[in-house]
């Protein structure tokens, strides 16, 4: 088997004085679909912010291996070179900055680091056509400043666009169902399927299963109160749909 | 006597300096100070004895310190050497027609409707009527000075049946001498209908200090348009004091862009007064300043009649340890009802020892009025800093690239094509240069 992608041991995590995450433990292998639940409030958004590399989160304990390294010695700008990418919650609107720069300043700074050249104009609008076509983006996104003005929706695919375009070996989608009607939805995981590849890992953090009827998952994870409670296959998350959180809950005092 | 003055100068105060100059100044007119001119001129040396040279307990000049720039001991611009204008005049050629004005003086024009003020003043022209009523002496210690030294700058009418061509003036001051302070008086007429852009730039020749003190008296017609380019973009040597003042008939429209990006003691006056019902103006400001730069934009919208509209815009990038001021005054006379104005001022402020000083001043004598502003001051937003560096961009990429976005909101204005993409080109490369520190 190769090695794993991703390898958290332990990892405890805070924001001010409120500790977050309590000792998270978790392995994603190369090509593999990890979906975390839990209820709000557990540390699904913290364990996203951690890894991408958000400031105001204080590692306290455990470490995190990306591909070997360690993770949390890297800048933000670095994990996306290794090849990182987080699908925000809430993406952000830039004003005045239009999707196209963006997307090539950031395609040629991680193709300089894989040693490429950067792509001509030429090229990046055919790579940009071709991803976009995948989660249904209309080409006039291109020159529209990035997320302004964007619905919920058009900003989640906006999200997986950007994956599409930068080809991470890891992606982190946070929540990336919150907001969005079932045709929306559907759109946003055709695009995810599609980019699933043997080389490739996601990891999905949802509240709801809703997400992992189209995303299907190869292994489930139940966060609880910044820890990893439960794992198991996609029927976890069926069984969480049925029986509620306070289902998992129970079996977290139990094992505590 | 030049021997003398020079030699005196230095213990000399700035204002006992400046009547030293503007002595000789009469005298070296050779009995030619005659007429409306020396009528304007004596008043304004009045006026400036009078007012003084304005110092920091001004509260006009409170953050600008006058007195700090005159401690580098200007000469009035006695010399012109027309030659030095010719490589400047070919880097902006392709914006327009380009009219050289070298250490206040205009070099020989031979675009046809543009005239030199020093060879029109004898004659019986009706431009030089409206002179010294725009802009005046009185209670302006600015205009005051600019007047004293009244000499030469542009004149133009531009009717419907004038060219297009935007208007480039371009000051030149040469410092290969020395030290040296010019005083140009510029005069534009828009009439009824017509349309006009005028572009001003400023470059130092020689590596002595500079200061321009430009007044321009600009009257637009009825359903006329004017356009006024400042591209203030020259080296830390260049000073400049600028006064523009503007008078708008009914429906006519004024948009005035302010680039403020390079140079070292900057003071622009802009002056629109809506004085026919319907008239609009917009102004716009951008300020990038590092090093020890100061950028001060005292603006004035002053809404005179009833129905006129007016939108102002000034956004500032201040690093290192520069200063940016904005003082933003919108008048609004008591008969002046269904006035619209909107003023707006956002800075980023990147360094702990830079600093923006920025004051609106709304003074409104009517009711039916609709007057707001706004104002910003701030550090690049980070959750957008956090959004780009996730994407792989770095900390300074991402700064270049959300500071330019922020700078050409203001930029975009620029309608001519080829001013717009070299301001931007500037734009970029100051930013990059950043990058790369």
């Amino acid at each position: 088997m190769k090695a794993p992608i991703l390898e958290i041991r332990n990892l405890h995590a805070r924001v001010g004085d409120n500790e977050i995450l309590r000792g998270v433990d978790l392995v994603v292998y190369p090509g593999e679909v990890h979906a975390i639940m839990g209820p709000n409030g557990s540390g699904k958004s913290t364990l996203a912010a951690v890894l991408a590399g958000r400031e105001d989160y204080e590692v306290t304990d455990g470490e995190v291996l990306f591909d070997g390294k360690n993770l949390l010695e890297l800048d933000p700008e670095e994990r996306a070179r290794e090849g990182l990418f987080l699908a925000f919650q809430y993406p952000v609107e830039i004003p005045g900055v239009s999707t196209a720069t963006f997307l090539k300043t950031a395609l040629n700074e991680l193709r300089k680091h894989r040693g490429l050249q950067p792509l001509d104009a030429m090229e990046f609008m055919n790579l940009m056509q071709q991803r976009a076509a995948l989660v249904k983006i209309d080409p006039a996104f291109f020159t529209r400043s990035v997320n302004e003005g964007f619905s919920g929706g058009e900003k989640k695919r906006n999200e997986i666009f950007q994956l599409a375009m930068l080809e991470p070996r890891l992606a982190i989608l946070d929540e990336t169902d919150s907001g969005l009607d079932i045709d929306a939805l559907r759109i946003v995981a055709d695009g995810v399927n599609a980019l699933r590849s043997p080389d490739r890992s996601f990891l999905v953090i949802t509240h709801y299963q809703r997400l992992l009827n189209y995303i299907v998952p190869d292994v489930v994870h139940v966060l609880y109160r910044g820890r990893i409670i439960k794992s198991g296959t996609k029927d976890l998350a069926l069984e969480l749909e049925a029986k509620g959180y306070d289902w998992v809950k129970e079996f977290a005092e139990v094992t505590a | 006597m030049m021997t003398t003055l020079e030699q005196t100068s230095s213990n000399l105060s700035p204002l006992e300096r400046i009547y030293a100059e503007h002595r000789y100044f009469i005298e070296s007119l050779n009995g030619h100070n005659q007429g409306k001119l020396s009528h304007l001129r004596l008043r304004g040396i009045e006026e400036l004895q009078r007012l003084g040279i304005p110092t920091v307990r001004h509260e006009e000049w409170k953050y600008t310190n006058l007195y700090s720039l005159l401690a580098k001991q200007f000469a009035h611009a006695r010399w012109v050497d027309e030659s030095v204008a010719s490589h400047i005049v070919s880097q902006f050629s392709q914006w327009g027609t380009v009219v050289p004005v070298v250490n206040g003086r205009l070099v020989a024009s031979t675009a046809p409707g543009i005239f030199s003020l020093k060879e029109v003043a004898s004659s019986d022209n009706q431009l030089v009527q409206r002179l010294g009523t725009i802009a005046v002496s009185e209670g302006n210690a600015i205009v005051a000075w600019n007047t004293a030294f009244l000499e030469d700058g542009v004149v133009v009418r531009i009717d419907q049946h004038s060219p297009k061509d935007p208007i480039i003036i371009t000051s030149v001051l040469d410092t290969r001498q020395g030290n040296v302070m010019a005083h140009e008086r510029h005069l534009v007429e828009v009439a009824p209908g017509g349309s006009a852009t005028v572009v001003f730039v400023q470059r130092t020749v020689g590596d002595g200090e500079a200061l321009l003190n430009q007044v321009l008296e600009c009257w637009v017609g009825e359903n006329a348009q004017m356009l006024i380019l400042i591209v203030q973009d020259g080296t830390a040597n260049s000073h400049a004091i600028t006064t523009h003042e503007i008078e708008l008939a009914s429906n006519a429209r004024l948009q005035m862009v302010t680039v403020s990006i390079g140079g070292g003691f900057i003071r622009n006056m802009p002056a629109a007064r809506l004085v026919g019902e319907g008239a609009h103006a917009e102004l716009y400001g951008l300020t990038i300043a590092d090093g020890t730069m100061l950028v001060d934009h005292h603006t004035v919208v002053d809404h005179r009649v009833p129905s006129c509209t007016s939108n102002e815009l000034y956004k500032a990038i201040l690093d290192g340890r520069s200063m940016g001021v904005f003082n933003g005054k919108i008048f609004v006379r008591p008969n002046a009802q269904r006035t619209n104005a909107y003023q707006a001022n956002r800075s980023i402020v990147r360094s702990p020892r830079a600093t923006i000083n920025a004051k609106p001043q709304l003074e409104i004598f009517a009711n039916d009025v609709r007057c707001t502003h706004g104002c910003t001051v701030g550090r690049l937003d980070k959750e957008a800093m956090f959004y780009l560096r996730s994407r792989g961009l770095s900390p300074a990429e991402a700064e270049a690239l959300l500071l330019t976005a922020f700078a050409e909101e203001i930029t975009a204005q620029i309608p001519i094509e080829s001013i717009r993409a070299h301001v931007n080109a500037t734009i970029e490369h100051l930013f990059h240069a950043d990058e790369l520190a």
